[in-house]
């Protein structure tokens, strides 16, 4: 148990390479937060830093209080899965649960209760003596997490820990790996680049854009106010509707053409030309005539396509005359209008807006 | 058809390969007169004992001052040393080429790679020369040290060091074990098979050695197989008795019966170690 402190850390690479500029996070004690971000913008880098595996360029990394940042990672007792689980290929699954507690001098019979302990909790009892290479993606998973469990460790460090699942097994282990946090409830810091697993399985989130952090929060935080247009095109399948345009006559200009009259509260932020209008496909409702209260948009589009995923239809629609593209999800599968000319409605509550050129929230 | 023509080369091949060895396996077993008269034979004779029990342990005969035993002792301490030798000085060079950054580490592999330009044919004045100097003529240790750097060993363990994956080396720090401790309960087990492969070539690379063991050994009790042979055919031509061919013939049968043994041993656990291993 442990709070892990991150202070505008820093990291250049002997090759010049600035992976991460300045991120600072307290990770709480039994809290799990998320890293997320696309590929290269840093998560294995600064994860690897609370971890000891690379130096430190600028800033501290603390556990409780104590800066860590010169300790060598055997010290830090702190644990990690790898993406590819990292283990040991010759030994047996015993063995390489209980070869970090040899290694620090845990007598033999405390090793056999732990890694009994350990292997009770994921269900791996049966398979102590195989070796890896005979065992499953899943039951592999299970084991890099053994490893970690056995330490008894301040913190767990996840990287990518799922992508080398198939994607059922993938929903399953994110269920496990949440129930197991939760219920020996050590601090744990995760990565990955799916903002799915980010979204299930974080009590807050970080986003990571190229090296700095964009967003910190709660996922429903980032889900409902992104604070910028990356976190909302980011975060979110099937994504925000995020239309680029110009502040005009009290609304704005869409760069495909049309025109969009905004709230007098959006107006009102919007202090500059150019910005981008963002919308949850979700807050989009189909109506047969024009809704009329004073905070309700209208749009009149047509059907372009559509996406029927079972439980939620998509909706792909193209404006009567010029202008952006919208997606719309309504749940199960309505029947539509027989003309395809459909009205688009939106409470205006629900509309973000962005300055296009900075990417800041209005 | 194919696979019978297939097997007729294969089988050509076999007979090419193995009839010299059975000719001089048969031929041993017979008396020199018969060989003198009859000349080699392709089957049993009756003095299979007599002739290994004489080359084997009676010194004098063909090899003049020592015995078979003795030379095939020699032998072996010279091509397990050899063996083991590069493999513990190649190993060890891999590792700190791979797992440390210190300056000029490029450069030192380089280094090493550009000594397989220098084989110990074009360098064995010097070497004799620092050899002597050290006063390590006649002796095992003379016999094998210069030997064991090994620039190909190196190279081998470099590639396979380069193939297991970081991340098995940054989950064992995480686990406490420091570089030695890695290298012992990590790196070593899981070059198993490179280390039999590599065992089974340099064995036999040193097994038959020839020019430094000749030049070193004027010992007559540090003679190897190998320069117990060349003395042997010496032997028989310098000689005026009839000479004794089917000893001359049964010590090479001698000599050859350690390195297929170890081929034999040992490419069964190399095959053994592929279809298990899985880094
Ligand atoms: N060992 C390294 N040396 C130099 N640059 C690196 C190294 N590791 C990562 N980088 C660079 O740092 C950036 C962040 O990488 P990484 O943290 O692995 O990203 P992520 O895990 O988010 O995909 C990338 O641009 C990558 O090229
Ligand atoms: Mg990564």
């Amino acid at each position: 148990m442990a709070i892990v402190s991150i202070q505008n850390v820093e990291k250049r690479y002997d090759n010049g390479a600035h992976a991460v500029r300045g991120v600072s996070i307290d990770i709480q004690d039994g809290e799990l937060l998320v890293l997320l971000g696309p590929s290269g913008c840093g998560k294995s880098t600064l994860l690897r830093m609370v971890a000891g595996l690379e130096t430190v360029t600028e800033g501290e990394v603390q556990i409780d209080g104590k800066r860590i940042n010169d300790i060598s990672p055997s010290e830090r007792d702190i644990a990690m899965v790898f993406q590819n689980y990292a283990l040991y290929p010759h030994m047996s699954v015993y063995n390489n649960l209980a070869y970090g507690l040899r290694n620090r001098g845990v007598p033999e019979p405390d090793i056999e209760r732990r890694v009994q302990a350990a292997a009770k909790i994921l269900e791996i009892g049966d398979y102590l003596d195989s070796r890896p290479n005979q065992l499953s993606g899943g039951q592999r998973q299970r084991v890099a997490m053994g490893r970690a469990i056995v330490r008894e460790p301040k913190a767990f460090l996840f990287d990518e820990p799922l992508s080398n699942l198939d994607a059922k097994l993938r929903v399953h282990m994110r269920v496990e790996i949440k129930r197991l946090q939760r219920r020996l409830g050590v601090t744990s810091l995760y990565v990955t680049h799916d903002q799915v697993e980010a979204m299930t399985l974080a009590d807050r989130l970080i986003v990571l854009n190229k090296g700095q952090a964009e967003q910190i929060g709660t996922p429903m935080e980032l889900y409902s106010n992104p604070a910028s247009l990356f976190v909302a095109g980011f975060v979110g399948t099937p994504a925000m509707n995020l239309l680029p345009g110009r502040m005009e006559n009290n609304g704005i200009s869409f760069k495909d053409g049309g025109h969009l009259a905004l709230p007098q509260a959006l107006v009102d932020k919007a202090k500059v030309p150019e910005v981008t209008l963002g919308l949850r496909p979700e807050h989009l409702r189909l109506v047969q005539q024009k809704d009329d209260t004073p905070n309700a948009l209208n749009l009149s589009v047509k059907v372009d396509l559509i996406e029927h995923l079972g439980a939620d239809t998509l909706l792909h629609t193209r404006p009567e005359e010029g202008g952006p593209t919208f997606t719309l999800r309504y749940p199960g599968e309505a029947a539509l209008p027989s003309d395809d000319r459909l009205t688009l409605t939106a409470d205006a509550d629900k509309l973000r807006l962005f300055d296009t050129v900075s990417g800041a929230r209005l | 058809m194919r696979t019978v023509v297939n097997h007729v080369i294969l089988i050509l091949g076999c007979l090419f390969l193995v009839l010299p060895l059975w000719v001089a396996f048969a031929s041993s077993t017979h008396t020199p007169e018969t060989l003198m008269r009859h000349g080699l034979q392709v089957w049993f004779g009756d003095q299979f004992w007599a002739t290994y029990k004489t080359v084997l342990f009676e010194t004098g005969g063909v090899t003049k001052t020592s015995n078979a035993a003795r030379m095939l002792i020699n032998s072996l301490v010279l091509g397990l040393g050899f063996a083991v030798g590069k493999i513990i000085v190649s190993m060890l060079a891999a590792y700190a080429i791979v797992y440390f950054r210190f300056r000029l580490a490029q450069p030192m592999f380089w280094l090493i790679f550009l000594t397989l330009l220098l084989p110990l044919e074009v360098r064995i004045v010097p070497s004799y020369a620092v050899v002597a100097h050290l006063g390590l003529l006649n002796t095992y240790t003379g016999l094998i040290l210069p030997l064991i750097a090994s620039a190909t060993g190196t190279f081998f363990f470099r590639q396979f060091y380069k193939s297991v994956p970081d991340e098995l080396l940054e989950a064992a720090r995480l686990d406490g074990a420091g570089p030695i401790r890695f290298f012992i309960d990590i790196l070593l087990p899981l070059s198993k098979t490179m280390i039999a492969a590599i065992f089974i070539i340099m064995f036999v690379v040193g097994w038959n050695q020839y020019l430094w063991p000749l030049l070193m050994t004027t010992d007559d009790q540090l003679y190897t197989i190998v320069i117990g042979i060349k003395q042997a055919f010496q032997m028989l031509y310098e000689g005026g008795e009839i000479p004794q061919v089917q000893e001359a013939f049964a010590l090479a049968i001698l000599a050859v019966i350690p390195p297929v043994l170890v081929v034999l041993i040992f490419q069964r656990w190399f095959i053994r170690g592929l279809l298990e291993s899985e880094k």
